[in-house]
């Protein structure tokens, strides 16, 4: 066999090996993906968006308090979340060569680490007990503390991507570093820090653990500010391990609409990033 | 329009952390003329034409030393404001970086907007204005929405050059414009320079020889860090006094 033909087998046994990881990788998402959906789309109803959960026994109802209040909490989070995020990926990134820009970076780091109950422990004491309620609040808080790294570090990241010859090309122009920074720097980040601003919401949004300590659960639909409340993985580990069967099925139910918000974030995040740019360049 | 001024350099040093890039340079630029830098890669031209707009500070652990007038005005030290030296003295750089979320005439209003447009001007002629001068206009006229990404590399630089100019400077420095760039847009560049220059005070830094030799009236050699020589660019081309600066001219080194 000549030396070429070595070559090219072996080029062609580490391509074979790549795809073959490839499949191994896409198939436990696609089986998981699969098999919610279909468990999900036989049951789920109109009933289930509009009505509160049926008590124990009786079929019907649906775990509308429970999408409702999901959406409340994520809401409450990322009103939280997304300004010290943003500021913080900023200083890391344009100003963050002092020592105090290394205790935040590392800090945020320490924080992706932590598991998310120990952040509902944490939110429990500091909220729920001082304040003697479970809490959408409470909620809203602990998943703005899983949510803040992840935006810290995107933005950073999504930041030091941005050419330098661009910041030189602003700040020759006469413009400040905070001007640079916003009419210069953050529009060409906008779509990558779009995305992690997304995928903190995909992450929160699927939380159960700290959710438990914190807002608890409801029968009745959200609204009040500082009343524990009821959301869409909580009810799903609630039912799921009842011994009700109505209560599995709306459990499925709740996996399938939790999947298909978080897939509906994505693909609106991907549709607000590209006509975002193609609107800067018109 | 603002009259050229003159630019006086004096003692000049400049450091990158602890390496010394400048030595102790002395130059008066004069105004209303092209003065051309040229020197091998590393001799720290590009790192003193940065002194002069001050932005060699935006790198971590640059200094400088030293005093640069422009007409008398002290550019360096406490008396003076970093963002007033920048409007007063654009840049241009090596690689063309006009801002790619910016539309072509978002590319040369963003300056005047940031520093203040000059009273009883509307932007868009302003923006008009500068693109005749730039000879753009033609080019650009039906597109001015168009992402800037969609020019060429020559256009581009040329239109870093119509936002460098929309601020009405008084110093316009070149660092090694036309590197980048092919033949023909590194003549329509020359072009435009020749016929920008009777208003502006215009610093190049090349390492292209001919083009100092084309466009500029005055001519600087750097060799590592030293301001070699400094003469009127027929002298400095035809006869210099200093043996490197003839070895790097006829081409022995560099």
């Amino acid at each position: 066999m000549s030396k070429l033909t070595f070559r090219k087998i072996i080029n062609f046994l580490a391509l074979s090996l790549c795809v073959t990881f490839a499949l191994i990788v896409m198939f436990p998402l696609f089986s998981l993906l699969g098999y919610v959906i279909s468990k999900g789309i036989q049951v789920i109803n109109w009933d289930f968006f509009f009505n509160l959960p049926a008590p124990a026994g009786e079929s019907g109802g649906g775990l509308g308090n429970a999408v409702l209040g999901t959406i409340y909490m994520v809401g409450i989070a990322v009103i939280l979340a997304l300004p010290i995020g943003i500021m913080n990926g900023i200083y890391l990134s344009e100003f963050g060569s002092q020592k105090l820009a290394k205790a935040v970076r590392f800090l945020s780091d320490v924080f992706t680490g932590v598991p998310s109950i120990v952040v509902g422990i944490f939110v429990y004491i500091i909220l729920v007990k001082t304040l003697r309620t479970f809490s959408a609040f409470a909620g809203g808080v602990s998943l703005a503390v899983i949510m803040i790294p992840i935006i810290i570090r995107t933005t950073e990241e999504m930041l030091r991507l941005v050419p330098n010859t661009l910041r030189e090309a602003s700040l020759a122009l006469g413009a400040t570093s905070w001007r640079t920074t916003v009419s210069v720097v953050l529009p060409s980040a906008a779509k990558g820090i779009i995305t992690g601003i997304m995928l903190a919401v995909a992450r929160a949004a699927g939380e159960t653990a700290p959710l438990i300590f914190t807002a608890l659960n409801s029968r009745y639909w959200p609204g009040e500010l500082f009343s524990p409340t009821a959301s869409l993985p909580v009810y799903i580990f609630t039912y799921a391990i009842s011994p009700y069967v109505s209560w599995q099925d709306l459990a499925w139910a709740g996996a399938f609409v939790l999947i298909s918000m978080v897939l509906l974030v994505n693909i609106f995040a991907k549709l607000v990033s590209s006509r975002f740019v193609q609107m800067r360049g018109e | 329009m603002t009259l050229a001024k003159q630019l006086e350099i004096k003692n000049l040093s400049a450091w990158y952390q602890n390496v010394k890039a400048v030595y102790d340079v002395n130059l008066n630029i004069n105004a209303g003329k092209v003065t051309a830098i040229i020197g091998p890669s590393g001799c720290g031209k590009s790192t003193f034409i940065r002194c002069i707009n001050r932005m060699h500070e935006t790198i971590p652990g640059a200094r400088i030393q030293g005093e640069i007038f422009l007409e008398n005005e002290p550019l360096l030290g406490i008396r003076s404001d970093v963002v007033d030296v920048r409007r007063r003295i654009s840049m241009v750089f090596q690689k063309p970086n006009p801002f790619p979320t910016m539309s072509i005439f978002e590319n040369i209003a963003i300056g005047p907007r940031i520093n203040g447009i000059p009273k009883g001007k509307k932007i868009e002629e302003l923006v008009e204005e500068i693109l005749i001068r730039t000879a753009l206009w033609d080019e650009v006229k039906d597109r001015l929405n168009s992402p800037s990404q969609n020019l060429s590399g020559g256009q581009q630089q040329r239109l870093c050059i119509a936002r460098a100019l929309a601020l009405d400077p008084e110093v316009l420095l070149l660092d090694e414009p036309c590197s980048a760039l092919d033949p023909i847009s590194t003549m329509h560049i020359e072009d435009l320079i020749k016929q920008i220059k009777e208003h502006l005070t215009i610093v190049i830094v090349t390492h292209n020889m001919q083009q100092a030799a084309r466009i500029s009236d005055y001519t600087g050699f750097f060799l590592t860090g030293e301001l070699v020589e400094f003469d009127k660019t027929e002298k400095v081309f035809s006869n210099p006094v200093d043996k490197r600066t003839e070895d790097y001219i006829t081409g022995r080194f560099g």
